[in-house]
């Protein structure tokens, strides 16, 4: 994520660059936008992961049923007051206050509360409710809708289609959530040990990914753009505005995976969890602060505003990284110490 | 995480721990190995399909060469409009003004194309302003019962659209760029006082050679001059040196070779296209002499580029029988003057002499140079003309000769000429220089050598 902001603010590509319909000229290009592919289905994952475990772990502590829910009702519409206050005025550095869109932290916020309606129901209930809407969405994608006017765009793109006013439509990303919750109950409820995590994981992902290049290469239903070959840059870059079912599935399958990695890195190697602990304390924190100064420093006063590409893209990111580990380490402090309603929600 | 989550009893098997921990890390480190090994391999190997760094062709594309020489490729024309009739473009180049209803189109043409009859082709065409802003892209999908193999895309370049400045397309197959080019808006007004071939015009200057034959190898002209025998397959070839003094000569030029008979009218005329990729560049154009087809006189060659005259020149066409009796110009002293400089050397940065003198020491390693400046006075002297140049001693015999062919091509022509003065070479007394053109002596100077004072 910080990596593909970065560059966002950083590489001359995105003067010309349309992440809707993506151009790339080198394989160093592609690889920089495409690394960014993977965080909104791993911030939908873990966000649906989180949801099932903070409801299940409040419960049983004794919180009532609608009070657990409530609690992440809550979060959600704080999620979407951020994304509609901070996230959007921060790409530009604040000089223009931006209420009128949405976008992924609205669109966490928006799954959330969805999650919560049905964070009790089994998970093979909830596994068949995310392949329901993930085998529904591409038929109503086909919906015709007339962006210019303004109830259409709001209810399509809110939840269906991506556009000006939304690029993260509700339905896939949710259904994604929703599949994160069900892998949340395998990783913390079915599987007692990580052996199972890590050898449940890792096959579940590979299932995922065969299947996602099962329907790659049918190039028919779950495809959005065409490709020319196997593994060229245009089989990776199917449609992410809205997310294809190709798209779903593959990376569904690489945030398993990586999950997978993780576990397996808390054993051998601690530490380096302990400094990704760091972020994955206050992630909301990490993603408002770095994109605002991103966007103050470089769009807004113009530092470095895209005039670089490839290395000048890493620079900004060991800059960034730099600055926000201490900033993050030091609020997740404050988070863990404070009672403040907000804090708690950052 | 359970794992974590040790009780005080299996704290007392740390060495087990250690010993199944390291058993995990290896197996962990092998599978991290082998994915990212994987990974790895799919993206360096398959995904790119693009030569890096690209290529320049001849009309200035950029070219992302295909890995697999099979595979498409493409080159950028831009013009003014696309002739409905034929298909081709008009008004190509890479400077268009900006004006009302004017537009810049783009003529695509797909190398290999016939090499996927049975693949639906994914194409995009991006156009992009001087900042670098996308401004208008359009996908292009050549389907399997489409045999097309140029694809073409427009702009409105109306002055409430545009702004002057360096703009690009850029063409991608697949999402992956295969080539680009830029081209150049300017404003009408600058266009209204000066049109822009006008401009580059004026900033190209011209030099036409006429000659026999051009050696394929080595470039050289051969028999250079400006006359010429008429008989069977013969023929004229001009040698045309162009020099453009603007930066901007990366461009697609158009020039005219207009061949004039000696009736004033013009006989043939050739278009040559050409990008050059240097600030000095030669193009040709050659006619037959045969005696079917021309006849004696004196003809003409105009170089035109769009419209403007950029240079002209004259030759003359003799029958066989006639050149070696009356037309072969008498070279005399008039024809070509000579000054002779005499100095100690010449600078190897300037070629320019240093420590002029005519009075030289000898002494052990020195040298005398003269720089011979050649002034053509008969324009027709031009032709291989055989030079000697010769150092004459003091006892009037010839120390040494230098023969050489020369081509009067410019009408100021240098060259260079040195001897050793060394003692063991050269005795003290008057030196001559003389210049020879063939046989006739159009130039000599002396000079002295004296002995170093003890």
């Amino acid at each position: 994520m910080l990596l593909g902001h970065s560059s966002y603010f950083f590489n001359s590509i995105w003067f010309h660059l349309d992440p809707a319909d993506p151009l790339l000229p080198n394989l160093e290009q592609f690889v920089l936008r495409y690394i960014g592919y993977i965080c909104a289905p791993g911030f939908l994952m873990m966000n649906g992961a989180m949801v099932w475990w903070t409801y299940h772990s409040r419960v049983s502590k004794g919180t009532k049923d609608w009070e657990a829910r409530w609690h992440l009702i809550q979060r959600g519409l704080f999620l979407v007051l951020v994304q509609v206050t901070w996230v959007n005025s921060s790409w530009g550095g604040f000089s223009e206050f931006k209420p009128g869109h949405l976008g992924i932290i609205a669109c966490i916020g928006i799954s959330m509360i969805i999650l919560t309606l049905i964070v009790r129901m089994s998970w093979q209930l909830r596994l068949g409710i995310a392949l329901a809407i993930f085998s529904i969405h591409p038929f109503l994608l086909k919906i015709a809708y007339n962006p210019e006017i303004m109830w259409q765009q709001g209810l399509m793109q809110t939840f269906v289609d991506s556009g000006d006013f939304n690029k993260y439509p509700v339905l896939p990303w949710f259904a994604l959530a929703t599949l994160g919750s069900v892998m949340a109950t395998g990783w913390f409820e079915l599987w007692k040990d990580d052996k199972k995590r890590i050898l449940y994981g890792l096959s579940i992902g590979l299932i995922s990914i065969i299947i996602s290049i099962i329907i790659r290469m049918g190039n028919g239903y779950g495809n959005i753009f065409p490709f020319s070959d196997f593994g060229s840059f245009s089989f990776f870059l199917d449609q992410k505005y809205p997310p294809s079912l190709f798209h779903n599935l593959w990376f569904f399958g690489w945030v398993v995976i990586g999950v997978s990695i993780v576990i397996a890195l808390n054993n051998v190697l601690p530490k380096i969890i302990k400094v990704l602990g760091i972020v994955g304390k206050v992630p909301l924190f990490f993603y408002c602060i770095h994109l605002a100064i991103l966007g103050i420093f470089s769009k807004r006063i113009g530092l470095f505003y895209r005039e670089g590409e490839i290395i000048e893209t890493l620079i900004g990111f060991a800059i960034i990284l730099v600055i926000m580990l201490p900033l993050a380490k030091w609020f997740g402090g404050i988070k863990q110490r404070s009672k403040n309603y907000i804090i708690k929600m950052i | 995480m359970v794992w974590r989550n040790k009780t005080a009893e299996q704290k007392l098997y740390n060495q087990d721990d250690l010993m199944l921990n390291k058993c995990k890390l290896k197996i962990f480190l092998s599978f991290i190995t082998a994915f990212t090994s994987a990974v790895l391999l799919l993206f360096s190997s398959g995904c790119s399909s693009r030569n890096q760094p690209p290529v320049i062709s001849d009309d200035s594309t950029i070219v992302y060469l295909p890995k697999n020489p099979d595979d498409i490729s493409a080159d950028i024309t831009f013009c003014n409009r696309i002739s409905k009739k034929t298909g081709e473009p008009v008004g190509e180049g890479t400077i268009f003004s900006i004006k009302d209803n004017a537009k810049v189109f783009a003529l695509i043409n797909l190398k290999n194309r016939k090499n996927y009859p049975d693949n639906d082709l994914m194409f995009h065409i991006d156009w992009t302003d001087p900042e670098g802003n996308s401004f208008y892209k359009k996908r292009i999908d050549l389907l399997t019962n489409d045999s097309s193999s140029t694809i073409n895309s427009s702009i409105s370049v109306s002055p409430d659209k545009r702004k002057a400045g360096n703009y690009t397309l850029r063409f991608y197959l697949f999402r992956e760029l295969i080539a680009e080019k830029k081209f150049l808006l300017a404003n009408e007004q600058v266009d209204n006082r000066l049109s822009d071939n006008k401009k580059t015009a004026e900033n190209i200057s011209a030099r036409i050679t006429f000659c026999r034959k051009i050696n394929s190898k080595t470039g050289k002209l051969i028999d250079a001059g400006k006359i010429f025998t008429i008989k069977d397959k013969g023929s004229v070839i001009a040698s045309i040196n162009l020099t453009n003094r603007d930066s901007s000569i990366n461009q697609l030029l158009t020039f005219v070779a207009d061949w004039v008979g000696p009736d004033d009218s013009s006989f043939y005329r050739k278009k040559i296209n050409v990008t050059p990729n240097s600030a000095s560049f030669t193009i040709s154009s050659s006619i037959s002499i045969s005696p079917r087809k021309r006849l004696p006189g004196n003809y003409k060659l105009k170089i035109y580029m769009e419209d403007n005259l950029i240079a002209e020149d004259g030759f003359k066409l003799v029958n066989q029988d006639k050149v070696e009796k009356n037309t072969l110009p008498k070279l005399n002293k008039e024809s070509v003057s000579a000054q002779i400089i005499f100095c100690k050397k010449i600078s190897k940065k300037t070629g320019e002499p240093v420590n002029i003198d005519s009075v030289f020491v000898i002494k052990d390693e020195a040298k005398v140079f003269t720089f011979v400046t050649l002034e053509r006075r008969d324009t027709t002297i031009n032709n291989n003309l055989k030079m000697i140049i010769d150092w004459v001693g003091p006892n009037d015999s010839s120390v040494y000769k230098k023969k050489m062919d020369i081509n009067l091509l410019d009408r100021i022509t240098t060259l260079t000429s040195s001897i050793s003065i060394t003692p063991e070479k050269q005795k003290p007394g008057i030196y001559f220089l003389r210049i020879y053109l063939s046989k006739v002596l159009i130039a000599e100077r002396k000079f002295e050598l004296i002995p170093q004072a003890k």
